[in-house]
């Protein structure tokens, strides 16, 4: 049985409770995400320092969701290979100061984790939104250690679930989208229990994107043929 | 009016040493007459002299490495002194090729005595890792003498000084072998029974170029002195003893230059944003190397730090050569006016993190972005330069806030999907003076995967993508 455990330890497989867990590691302090029902689920809101998973497909608020967040800090917000360019109009309405937004775009997936590494703990950053697909374990405990050094906050972005759970993150959450606002799944929080799906809701998630009423949605959209392209 | 002649008879030499105390056996030959212009001891131990061939000199011992003699090298050299010893001295001639004249007795009213102005030289001269002879004089003519003799000693008594400089065989003055022969035929021997004939007498029989000279030396006749001005750059180069493949090694050889760069700050009280280094390969252009620091810095380790992240992604295409580092403008140390109160978290500052990421990234990679005062949402957002300090938070007036996507598409999509339209339209109208007029009807929309987008209809009522509700 001992044997067994110490197997599944070393694949980093067991998940430890946080009584007996070194101090260092019980010390996380929250912030706020901005939305009330995501702060319940997630204990108090985003762990400082810690690493944000987040899995879900382009465009269904992921950002809008951080923006809250990001909009309390005074400190830098570093953006690394975003799936567009950003847009500081988008931005400015929605009260970010753009000139506290950095974007970085890198071709090489190395140099990109090097740059997040770097930003991370610099100590002048407070996020750093990473858009990135592949990631290994072992890299991901960098990024901890860097953001634990720059008391900061790294949020992963990536669209292929598919990829084990098993990374050491802080916090894991699964968004899918709904008609009427974003599906939240909280598939591991460090030091919490397990918690049922929330749901924001469009008009919590971003007020002004509201339907207005249900006969604008009669307008007539004629889609451009899908070419076949070889 | 008191002269002090330094004489540097191997700089090229030294420049070699500097790197590596000990040398094997070394030559610098002139490209011209193929003698041997400089060599170390090693070298001086196997009877090579100076004059000699270089054929007779290379059969004394097989392992003897040769240099060719740069004349350059040496007069970039003799102005980097000039520029050192400038820091204690206000006037300084650069006696061609390889002496430096300083004007002594206008400097000794700020030291105790001759000897301790001397010291404060000498303490120089060590930093910089020469060889040199010295001599002291009444005229700049008689100091240089008395150097080029290797005089080596203080002494400011007039009547000692002159007494040497009188001892000197007429050889060492610089005449042509014609006019030396001409003075030894009328048993003129040394140069003080060249300075007892009057210099009346001395006009008559000879021309009046020999009159000016001996003016000169007894300080009689005006000595033509141009002083120096220290330049307002920094260029430092360095060879290197081996051709070099792989860049790291360069580490040391380069941190030598930053030491220089920081002194030559240090004593300005100044900083510079970029650094320029030069890798000279063999056969092949040379890289220019441009490395900034976005706040400004002059400390060698940070340099080296920034240094090594741009040449890790250099690659050379031939074995490295030389070295140079050249810094063109410099900046005023800029006051901090940093928060007291909050706690700063590490020791980095924007500009420092800004200087990693672009040394290692490149200049492009990173941008910060500003918005633009126009309606097209494609000129709406620009490109610009990090912010290092923000401004606070500006109060915009407060217009009703515009619905806008946090991701714009670089390219515009055609929409190939089936949507639903949410809000809409927005008719964005205008451009019409710069050749890009848009007219397009925005929507909100949401596809079958409830992604909301940013879509229109233009004039010829086909639909794009242009952002992403992200």
């Amino acid at each position: 049985m001992a044997n067994l455990i110490d197997f599944l330890q070393h694949q980093n497989l067991v998940w430890h409770g946080t009584d007996n867990a070194p101090l260092s590691q019980r010390s996380v302090e929250k912030q706020s995400t901005g939305y009330e029902t995501l702060d319940t689920c997630l204990e108090g809101g985003f762990p400082i320092p810690g690493i944000v998973d987040i899995q879900c497909q382009v465009g269904i608020g992921e950002v809008a969701l951080l923006l809250p967040f990001i909009r309390e800090q005074s400190r830098l917000c570093v953006m690394i290979n975003p799936p567009a360019n950003v847009n500081a109009h988008a931005l400015l309405h929605q009260n970010i100061v753009t000139e506290l937004v950095w974007v970085l775009s890198i071709s090489d997936p190395t140099e990109a984790l090097w740059a997040a590494e770097q930003c991370l703990k610099s100590g002048v950053c407070s996020s750093v939104l990473l858009w990135h697909q592949e990631l290994q374990i072992h890299q991901v405990k960098r990024l901890i250690l860097s953001a634990q050094t720059g008391q900061s906050l790294c949020c992963l972005l990536r669209c292929n679930p598919a990829q084990g759970g098993s990374l050491p993150v802080s916090l894991s959450m699964q968004l899918s989208p709904r008609g009427e606002g974003l599906d939240i799944k909280v598939t591991k929080l460090k030091g919490g229990w397990a918690k049922p799906k929330i749901t924001l809701t469009w008009p919590q998630l971003w007020p002004q994107l509201i339907l207005r009423d249900e006969s604008e949605q009669s307008g007539q959209v004629l889609p451009f043929v899908r070419s076949i392209s070889r | 009016m008191l002269w002090l002649y330094l004489h540097f008879p191997q700089l090229q030499l030294d420049g070699l040493l500097a790197q590596d105390a000990l040398m094997p056996p070394t030559i610098i030959v002139s490209s011209k007459k193929h003698v041997v212009v400089q060599l170390n001891d090693a070298a001086r131990q196997l009877g090579i002299n100076i004059g000699m061939g270089l054929g007779t000199a290379a059969a004394m011992n097989t392992s003897l490495s040769v240099y060719e003699f740069k004349e350059r090298n040496e007069q970039q050299r003799i102005q980097e002194l000039a520029q050192c010893l400038y820091l204690d001295t206000a006037e300084i001639h650069i006696s061609a090729p390889n002496g430096l004249l300083l004007k002594v007795s206008n400097m000794l009213p700020l030291h105790p005595n001759l000897a301790h102005y001397w010291k404060v030289i000498q303490t120089r001269l060590m930093s910089q890792q020469v060889y040199y002879h010295f001599g002291l004089g009444y005229s700049p003519l008689a100091a240089q003498l008395l150097a080029q003799a290797a005089f080596d000693k203080i002494d400011e008594d007039k009547a000692t000084l002159s007494a040497e400089v009188g001892k000197l065989p007429i050889g060492s003055l610089a005449f042509s072998e014609r006019r030396k022969q001409q003075l030894q035929r009328v048993g003129v021997k040394t140069v003080q029974s060249l300075l007892d004939i009057p210099l009346v007498e001395l006009g008559k029989r000879f021309d009046t170029e020999l009159v000016h000279y001996v003016g000169r030396l007894q300080g009689k006749l005006h000595h033509p002195v141009e002083f120096y001005q220290p330049p307002q750059i920094f260029q430092r180069d360095i060879t290197l003893l081996f051709e070099l493949e792989n860049l790291s090694y360069l580490t040391k050889p380069l941190y030598k230059l930053l030491q220089q760069l920081e002194e030559f700050l240090k004593s300005r009280d100044k900083l510079t944003h970029e650094i320029a280094l030069t890798l000279v390969q063999r056969d092949t252009e040379a890289i220019v190397l441009k490395v900034g620091s976005s706040q400004g810095e002059y400390r060698a380790q940070k340099w080296q730090d920034l240094c090594h992240l741009v040449l890790e992604r250099t690659q050379l295409s031939a074995p490295l050569q030389a070295i140079t580092l050249r810094v063109d403008k410099f900046c005023e140390p800029s006051n901090h006016n940093d928060d007291l109160f909050s706690e700063p978290i590490g020791t980095m500052s924007r500009a420092d993190l800004l200087s990693v990421l672009r040394a290692k990234l490149g200049e492009g990679a990173i941008h910060g972005i500003q918005t633009m005062p126009d309606a097209r949402p494609e000129y709406a957002t620009n490109h610009c330069e990090p912010r290092l300090q923000c401004s606070k938070p500006s109060v915009t007036e407060k217009s009703a806030p515009l619905l806008r996507p946090n991701f714009l598409l670089a390219q515009i999509q055609p929409l190939h999907n089936k949507v639903m339209l949410l809000q809409g339209p927005e008719r964005i109208s205008t451009g019409w003076w710069d050749g890009h007029e848009i007219e397009r009807d925005y929507f909100i929309a949401q596809d079958e995967q409830f992604r909301r987008l940013w879509i229109f209809k233009d004039r010829q009522q086909r639909w794009f993508i242009h952002g992403i509700f992200s």
